[in-house]
């Protein structure tokens, strides 16, 4: 009798928990239900920016929102590299292409409700030209002035005619924000786009919401919420529960998941979502044996890309190795296949060459990232690799943050060998002063004079034979090590639709999507 | 009493100051100069000298201790050096959160613990085992990353009722906050109920043992009047220790639980500070966490001062 009621009250008491559990549960259904609204959406991305300083700061985790919502270029390129007006509402260019005048869109206005004026865009692009970031820089190379000439107006004197100037103005060195966003920008983003940052909070989310001042169509989702998952598995629970409505950039080290599980049946799949990038090897080419071709030509020989590829779980199709030297651009790169490969996987010719060189003993000091888990993995594949061929592998994994701090912003580099990822520009090699390299190390003066040439070019043939020789030369010198082409995996629920490619970089362009019914 | 205060608080102040030295030239003495840890190996003498100017690392260091101490004081905790965020709007928005879950932990593990910790002790007292040890064996052994994957996708995926992570603060929308609340505290509550349960059953029958409770039971009280009116207020002693430890350590327990809900709490931050080798940060959060144990334990002290009242003979 008495255990009989002891085992009662214990089943009492489990009750009782579940009770209180489920008093709170049953309050409502989990916010899935709002966000399937009309007007809002949810996205999550593995990876916190940290601050959102677009000019200091290059995470591939802030510049996907950032830019194309809540700034707007100077001048916009679409994907056929046509302008249209942007920030500048018109531009000409003086007889011999080194004066441009660009006309400011004064009625349009930034997100605090100020008028853009001539001056905010002098300040945002020296800020971008004296800025620390080795690619931001580029197209300012043969920039000599950039002057406010009239309220509405702004010109800028270049030392010789450059294609990559005008370019550049449609990319993140054109972005346009207020001068009084000095010394701000860490927590506060104020720009012309579509969008504003309503709230930021590091380790939880950024809150977008419609920005009123803004001149161009009005977007159909007015309310975005990106949610930083680091667990990536939590973020697939996420998009099951319905918590989030879209991953627009997939972590790799969650790909056979997403496939083993179902979610490519259950959501929508996107293959290309938003940064279509390579993985390659970086060498720090002021070092020893990492200045070596012949080291650098071994390596490439020793790895497995094929293996490398099978070992990221990749669905078909989302990436393809990479055999062929060189940086994919646009119009320069020829993407590899096996019978175009360059590269022979020839293991025992590149132990033999390391040997001969007397390089074969020597540790390689490897640096990888801690928190951006594809390239995590990515750089156990391939060290394993590296390791089952005999070599010595020393690996060190840091924050991006600190990655970021200390290599992309034009400090010295601080590995011997690196792995990349990201769409890579042939102007990221240029290195017109060596005592200021950046992580880009390369500092060849006739690889820097055959990009200028291409920047200087007056015909296309001209700018496309320089660029072809400029990759030659990259190839020559086996200056990077392609691993793979990766077009990226995005998973959307069903009824969002509107992704479209990035103009500006690697942007999600929030303005584009809408639900569908 | 006040003897008793003064001379607690006393030590306290002492304990902090012994602490603050020791982090401060730990800092300072490990791997060289911090400037350079900052900037990494591979900067250049002229970079480091010139963060060490920006930072007042030139200056003696009984200078710079004091001046540490001083702005801590004041509530200014500096700034990170790779977010460039004032690392007081930081602690803004991660304490809520972490005191949060901390709380919302001890409040389940307390349901958990409290009640089958009696009930295992009673079954026990008759000398009869209990599925309650059991359980808490499992509960104890269970690790959060799996628990919490677990809950997340029966009661946040199958059944829709608690969101699976994220955070919504608390002036936003409170009842909202409580079900983001609900999965993470349970998650990290299992572990200290299973751990609390454990306890508080060896003090009750450490305490049922005692003379006293003979007595009681001699003039006729059953197991369970003795154990009311003698036995919880006896063995909450060595529980309210056993509490003080596990509150003092839930921070270092909730950094999983904070990451696997994707929570932007304090135990995260102090992560990617460690990570990023941000050291002053570091440096101010864990003396901020020092600071945090020691009052804990102040306040277990003077709980124990009024529970236990030998101590006041």
């Amino acid at each position: 009798m008495i255990r009989k009621y002891r085992q009662t009250r214990v089943i009492g008491f489990l009750a009782a928990g579940l009770a209180a559990l489920a008093s709170i549960g049953v309050y409502g259904p989990v916010q899935a239900a709002e966000d399937l609204s009309k007007s809002s959406m949810t996205f999550s991305i593995f990876q916190d920016p940290g601050r959102l300083d677009i000019v200091t700061q290059p995470a591939t985790s802030l510049i996907l929102w950032l830019p194309g919502n809540v700034y707007e270029p100077l001048v916009s390129f679409d994907n056929a590299d046509k302008p249209s007006a942007a920030v500048a509402k018109s531009w000409s260019t003086s007889p011999d292409g080194k004066v441009w005048t660009f006309k400011i869109d004064t009625a349009k206005k930034f997100s605090d409700g100020t008028s853009i004026k001539a001056s905010d865009v002098v300040y945002s692009l020296n800020q971008f030209q004296n800025g620390p970031i080795l690619a931001y820089k580029g197209p300012f190379a043969n920039v000599s002035s950039i002057k406010a000439t009239k309220r509405n107006e702004v010109t800028v004197t270049l030392t010789a005619k450059s294609r990559s100037f005008f370019r550049g103005m449609g990319t993140m060195a054109g972005l346009v924000m207020p001068a009084s966003s000095e010394g701000k920008r860490n927590s506060v983003a104020i720009g012309s786009g579509p969008y504003k940052v309503a709230e930021y909070i590091p380790g939880s989310h950024i809150q977008f919401l419609y920005n009123n001042e803004y001149t161009g169509k009005k977007p159909r989702i007015t309310n975005v919420k990106v949610r930083f998952i680091t667990d990536s598995p939590a973020s697939l629970l996420a998009l099951r529960a319905g918590e989030v409505d879209g991953l627009p950039i997939t972590s790799t080290a969650i790909w056979s998941r997403i496939i083993s599980e179902g979610y490519t049946k259950d959501f929508k799949r996107l293959l290309k979502p938003a940064s279509g990038e390579l993985h390659w090897l970086m060498f720090n080419q002021t070092q020893a044996p990492y200045n070596n071709p012949v080291f650098r030509t071994a390596i490439a020989q020793i790895i497995d890309r094929d293996a490398y590829v099978a070992g990221l779980g990749a669905p078909k199709g989302a990436m393809v190795p990479q055999c062929g030297w060189g940086i994919m651009t646009a119009r320069t790169y020829k993407p590899a296949s096996p019978e175009t490969c360059v590269i022979d996987r020839d293991v025992n010719t590149a132990l033999a060459s390391l040997k001969a060189a007397g390089l074969d003993k020597l540790p390689i000091e490897f640096v990888g990232l801690t928190d951006v888990p594809a390239l995590r993995l990515a750089a156990d594949i391939m060290t394993q690799q590296l390791r089952n061929a005999g070599l010595t592998i020393n690996r060190r994994d840091i924050p991006l943050a600190q990655y970021s701090s200390t290599i992309f912003n034009a400090r010295p580099p601080q590995y011997g060998m690196s792995l990349m990822g990201g769409g890579g520009t042939l102007t990221d090699f240029v290195c017109k002063d060596p005592t200021k390299y950046g992580y880009q190390t390369y500092c060849s003066s006739a690889y820097t004079k055959l990009i200028q040439q291409a920047d200087r070019a007056t015909t296309d043939e001209a700018y496309l034979k320089a660029l072809t020789s400029a990759n030659e030369l990259l190839q020559k010198d086996a200056v990077v090590v392609p691993l793979l082409a990766r077009t990226g995996l995005g998973l959307y629920h069903k009824k969002l639709t509107g992704w479209r490619p990035p103009t500006i970089r690697v942007e999600v362009a929030f303005a584009n999507y809408y639900w569908t019914k | 009493m006040t003897i008793f205060l003064v001379r607690r608080f006393t030590f306290f102040v002492l304990s902090i100051l012994a602490t603050s030295g020791l982090i401060f030239l730990l800092v300072r003495l490990l791997g060289g100069s911090p400037a350079s840890v900052l900037l990494g190996e591979f900067s250049t003498p002229e970079d480091v000298l010139a963060l060490e100017k920006q930072l007042g690392l030139h200056q003696p260091l009984i200078v710079q201790y004091v001046e540490w101490m001083t702005v801590l004081i004041r509530g200014d905790f500096g700034v990170s050096f790779y977010s460039g965020i004032e690392l007081r709007m930081l602690l803004k928005s991660a304490l809520p959160v972490s005191i949060s879950l901390s709380v919302g932990a001890l409040l389940v593990g307390l349901a958990i613990g409290v009640p089958f910790g009696i009930a295992s002790a009673l079954r026990s007292f008759q000398g009869k085992g209990s599925l309650v040890d059991f359980i808490s064996q499992i509960g104890i052994a269970l690790p959060v990353f799996w628990s919490g994957a677990v809950l997340s996708i029966i009661f946040g995926v199958s059944l829709g009722w608690f969101p699976t992570g994220g955070w919504v603060p608390w002036s936003d929308a409170p009842a909202t906050t409580l079900r983001h609340l609900v999965l993470p505290s349970v998650t990290l509550g299992i572990g200290i109920g299973s751990v609390l349960a454990r306890f508080v059953r060896t003090a009750i029958v450490e305490v049922m043992r005692q003379d006293f409770v003979r007595t009681g039971r001699a003039f006729g009280m059953s197991v369970q009047q003795s154990l009311l009116v003698v036995g919880l207020r006896n063995a909450a002693l060595p529980v309210v220790t056993v509490l003080g430890n596990i509150v003092s350590h839930l921070v270092g327990g909730t950094v999983l639980t904070e990451t696997l809900f994707s929570m932007p709490g304090l135990s995260r931050m102090i992560l990617g500070a460690v990570v990023g080798r941000d050291i002053f940060v570091v440096q101010n959060l864990v003396m901020l966490l020092i600071v945090y144990v020691l009052v804990v334990n102040l306040i277990v002290d003077i709980s124990y001062y009024i529970l236990d009242k030998r101590l006041r003979i």
